[in-house]
């Protein structure tokens, strides 16, 4: 199914979140996530059902004023 | 020896916070913080592509300094998206505090303060630790410290205009008013001077990061900018006399030589 992921179109074959962010060759430690603007903790990726043509924010720390 | 100040139950020495952005490098940035003193460092979150790694290399490089983290909501354009990002903020950095910025316009990227009350609102309600990124308006900072805002930092001038305090008499009327809070100038600074006028002005601390970043040399810019926040810190613990218009000598009169009572 087709996801957006920081606002590029993304392919995935599966729609647990979990899945989706390692199929992504993300390190579950380094980043945190929205689901269609709402955050989703890391307790609870495990359980999220990510749908088609949802939209999911990956964000990682960074320098900041 | 300068006086401590609580943050949040959060004992501190310096008066500085320093921003980590913009720097010519991390080597730099790290010179930079040692020298200002600063034990509070601001950072953010931004959106990250899959196997960059960039960032969570820079954070753990961060964790060693030991200092106490303050990561922003910068670019929010509304209330919802600061919270979200405020939760976000909370699991990356493991904190409860947040520098609440909502943007309100782009041009001068002004705080949105109608945005910025319902946002504190919600987040002190949530337990977090809010320190409000607004303008020098008065009833606003009231409503904030209403609010549970315990930190409320006030623009001096637009973010990295350098320009120093564009309006003083609202912000000594801050200090006047707000005696239970903690005021800490965030935005537009530019030079020490400006540090130790905020200093003297009664506000309890300055946050810096184009100042120092983006200057030729930030680690002696950083040392400045600390030597400034004493001086001005020391000056209006000191008691500073008050201007008066005319003149009064400082030698004593009497006894001044070569004086002859002029009889005609």
């Amino acid at each position: 199914m087709r996801i957006l992921v920081n606002s590029e179109q993304v392919d995935v074959d599966t729609s647990n979140l979990r899945e989706i962010l390692e199929q992504l060759g993300y390190q579950p430690e380094d980043i945190v996530v929205a689901r269609n603007l709402e955050f989703i903790p890391r307790t609870q990726w495990d359980d999220c059902i990510v749908n088609e043509q949802d939209s999911l924010d990956i964000l990682a720390a960074m320098f900041g004023g | 020896m300068l006086d401590s100040w609580e943050v949040y139950d959060f004992e501190l020495q310096s008066r500085l916070f320093l921003g980590t952005a913009q720097y010519p490098s991390p080597a730099i940035m790290h010179e930079a913080i040692e020298a200002s003193g600063a034990q509070v460092l601001t950072t953010s979150l931004r959106r990250q592509a899959p196997n960059a790694g960039g960032g969570q290399k820079w954070w753990q490089q961060l964790r060693k300094l030991n200092s106490q983290i303050l990561p922003n909501t910068a670019g929010c354009r509304n209330a919802k998206e600061a919270v979200t990002l405020a939760h976000m903020a909370r699991e990356l950095f493991h904190t409860n505090w947040i520098k609440l910025e909502i943007t309100g316009d782009d041009y001068n990227l002004q705080p949105n303060i109608l945005e910025l009350l319902v946002a504190t609102e919600q987040l002190q309600k949530e337990g977090f630790k809010v320190f409000a990124y607004t303008t020098e308006d008065l009833v606003v900072c009231k409503r904030l410290r209403d609010l549970g805002c315990q930190v409320i930092m006030p623009w001096g001038a637009p973010i990295g205009t350098g320009k120093g305090l564009l309006n003083p008499y609202a912000l000594k009327t801050l200090r006047e008013r707000l005696l239970d809070v903690s005021l800490v100038i965030d935005a537009g600074i530019g030079l020490p001077s400006h540090v130790a006028q905020v200093m003297e002005l009664g506000f309890d601390g300055v946050l810096l990061n184009t100042s120092v970043a983006r200057c030729d040399d930030p680690a002696k810019m950083a040392k400045a900018m600390h030597h400034a926040s004493v001086a001005g810190r020391l000056a209006y613990l000191s008691g500073a006399i008050s201007e008066r218009e005319t003149a009064v000598a400082s030698t004593p009169v009497i006894g001044t030589p070569f004086w002859q009572s002029k009889e005609n």
